[in-house]
């Protein structure tokens, strides 16, 4: 069947972009080193990571469950991975399964919510627990740390900076992008790629509508979300490999608290908990506008306090933003076009 | 005459059976205790099971209970309230210098203060869920960010400490003891708090349109229940209880700390889901609570008795609420089943007397 474009409309467009439109001008204007090459090739860097998350969640969120489990998978993956790096296994088998291990969980988790019915945020949360216990008990509730040799030089390579355009001399003036971006815009791309492509979309859609109703048109429900869950958790064990490129050892306690900022980036890109709708570009918004915040308010030296509450009420701004573009969308397009187009033109579609 | 059919309906296997099925919260009570006891029995030769553990159990459970129940509350609706543990250290560490021993304030000032405090972070909550149309969720993930934020610009790193002995009286204080069981005033606390919201919820039409709202919120709006009006009071609900549990936390803490209550809402979740409510509101009973606490308390206790480390308790704390959780869930379809059959076998009773 082939797809009508729809035209263009406000309420069409993802619903982060508004709110990341704001912040990143307010943020423009008000910090002066927030425009630079440099911050924003550290902004991408930076958000890559919450990106990955919040792709699984908003999959997840998508069919009307939630997966609180990811911080604990990026932190358990994390530690398996670094942990055989120790052990001098090569770079690439270690990498391996890590990703396995990751969707391995996520299986379980599917496997728990839908074989044995049980409601997906509090087996989450205790899977969540479960995946970061095992993270401390492996680790020993140490930083990994390991040492760099010829089988582990995959790891080295892909810290590297993979284009570098210099506008200046200075740190800020230089624009950089290294494989961990690129990385995470393949990954990405495949994801929405299949999502938009496949019957992916319509299928999770349909779960997240109405299961029973999914179920009676004919999807096997189970086997989507579990597969679903086990995307979420390669998807959080991509990210662990990030935080463990980049930050070339691995704090068990990284993913703690990631699953809720995951959560938010996602939900301000239009995701809903009750599933059935939603959209990935949105979320890419989503994340990056979270991270725009944090960015702007790092440096221009605020203390963390405050960025918590300059946070709630941007989330809250966020969602409020959304609702009104929503609701206001023919009055708000009507009086843009009477300012472009003068009062004579009114509102012909 | 009458009492033969009395009789009969106690006998009655589906009576039984229901009973059986609706108190899954006493089986994983039971179960966790007998572990504990024979571990403790076998490994170490101590008796978990005295009285004097017992009610140090009960005495820590109590404090969970008022925040399980302020979670459960907001649960009923099909919201969540995620800022609890934030609106309990804004709200404490706001007053915290009026409840110390230094200041001459009557204390009833700083404790109805707290309270009203929590009442209008409450509101602020529903006006964000029904009037923006925010989901609860994220409102009062929003509202937990604010409240912590203020909690830390206000105190800073400093902690305020020494408070008022009459005040801390309401955690400290010791009312009877029976044998070496204690009772203690939180547990009385928690027990008058459990009475008063049952009583609210079963008996009251407040209560009912909770449920009702809770389980289907078109239907509710159709039937003229002023569902966001609902919705806002009961948010107003969960975070003045959630001040209180502050005041509770605090009493027994003697300190008042921005950084208190990091993971309470998440506490709280557990023990309302624990105790038979659910995420899509409508259903649970709050006496399932006092289940919920205990047990979260009892394997928590019984994890430490054993010298069990510390990485490892978050690992058996899962799996156990992966087991409650399924026990609730598989209990429930087999009451609904077996209400379904009573209802099915009395149709049958009905249609054979037509025929007589």
């Amino acid at each position: 069947m082939k797809q009508h474009k729809k035209p263009f409309r406000l309420s069409n467009l993802p619903n982060s972009l508004y709110v990341l439109f704001v912040v990143f001008i307010a943020a423009s204007l008000a910090v002066p080193k927030f425009l630079t090459p440099g911050n924003l090739s550290n902004l991408i860097l930076q958000s890559s990571i919450l990106l990955l998350l919040s792709f699984g969640m908003s999959l997840v969120l998508m069919t009307g469950c939630i997966d609180l489990s990811v911080g604990g998978i990026l932190s358990m993956t994390g530690v398996v991975m670094a942990t055989m790096l120790r052990m001098n296994v090569p770079a690439i088998w270690a990498i391996a399964i890590g990703l396995l291990t990751g969707v391995l969980f996520g299986i379980v988790n599917g496997l728990l919510i839908t074989k044995l019915r049980l409601p997906s945020f509090i087996t989450t949360f205790a899977t969540m627990g479960i995946a970061q216990s095992i993270a401390n008990v492996v680790s020993e509730k140490r930083t990994v740390y390991w040492e760099a040799n010829s089988s582990n030089s995959l790891i080295d390579t892909l810290g590297r900076d993979f284009i570098r355009i210099e506008f200046g001399q200075t740190a800020k003036e230089v624009l950089t992008i290294s494989y961990l971006v690129l990385i995470t815009a393949v990954v990405i791309t495949v994801v929405m790629l299949l999502f938009n492509k496949t019957t992916l979309k319509s299928r999770v859609f349909a779960i997240g509508e109405n299961e029973e109703i999914a179920r009676l048109a004919g999807i096997k429900t189970h086997l989507w979300q579990i597969g679903i869950y086990a995307a979420s958790g390669l998807l959080a064990a991509m990210a662990s490999l990030l935080v463990l490129i980049r930050t070339n050892s691995l704090q068990p306690t990284t993913g703690e608290g990631l699953e809720f900022q995951a959560v938010v980036a996602a939900v301000l890109g239009g995701n809903t908990l009750k599933g059935g709708k939603g959209s990935l570009t949105g979320t890419i918004l989503g994340a990056l506008a979270l991270y725009s915040v944090r960015s702007a308010l790092s440096l221009a030296g605020i203390d963390t306090s405050v960025v918590m509450i300059v946070i709630g009420a941007v989330l809250i701004l966020g969602m409020w933003l959304n609702e009104t573009i929503q609701k206001y969308e023919e009055r708000i397009v009507g009086i843009l076009r009477s300012i472009v187009l003068g009062r004579n033109h009114g509102r012909n579609a | 005459m009458d009492a033969m059919p009395r009789l009969h309906s106690i006998l009655d296997m589906h009576t039984l059976k229901r009973g059986l099925y609706s108190s899954s919260i006493f089986i994983m009570l039971f179960l966790v205790f007998g572990i504990f006891t024979v571990y403790n029995r076998i490994a170490f030769d101590t008796n978990y099971l005295k009285a004097a553990n017992i009610s140090v159990i009960v005495n820590q459970a109590s404090f969970l209970m008022v925040v399980g129940v302020a979670q459960a509350i907001a649960l009923l609706t099909g919201d969540v309230n995620l800022s609890i543990g934030s609106v309990m250290a804004v709200t404490t560490v706001l007053f915290g210098r009026m409840l110390q021993q230094s200041s001459n304030i009557p204390l009833f000032i700083p404790i109805t203060l707290i309270l009203l405090l929590g009442a209008c972070i409450g509101f602020l909550n529903g006006i964000l869920i029904t009037k923006l149309k925010i989901p609860a969720f994220i409102a009062s993930f929003a509202t937990m960010y604010i409240c912590r934020g203020f909690a830390w610009v206000f105190l800073g790193k400093t902690v305020i400490y020494r408070l008022d002995e009459g005040f801390r009286t309401i955690s400290m204080g010791k009312v009877y003891t029976i044998g070496e069981f204690t009772i203690t005033a939180p547990m009385l606390i928690a027990l008058a708090l459990i009475f008063v919201v049952n009583f609210m919820l079963t008996r009251s039409t407040f209560g009912r349109k909770i449920y009702f709202v809770g389980s289907n919120v078109v239907a509710a709006q159709a039937s003229g229940i002023p569902t966001d009006r609902v919705r806002i009071t009961n948010q107003v609900i969960s975070s003045f209880l959630a001040a209180f549990a502050g005041l509770l936390y605090v009493a027994r803490l003697n300190a008042c700390e921005p950084g208190m209550a990091i993971k309470t809402h998440f506490e709280a979740i557990t023990v309302a889901l624990l105790g038979g409510f659910v995420m899509t509101g409508g259903y649970g009973n709050v006496w399932g609570v006092v289940g919920g606490a205990i047990i979260m308390t009892a394997i928590q206790n019984g994890m430490n008795s054993i010298q069990l480390p510390s990485e490892l308790q978050t690992l058996v704390m899962g799996l156990i609420i992966i087991l409650t959780v399924f026990m609730n869930t598989f209990l429930l379809e087999k009451k609904m089943l077996v209400a379904d059959k009573n209802i099915e076998t009395k149709k049958a009773k009905i249609s054979r007397g037509a025929e007589i």
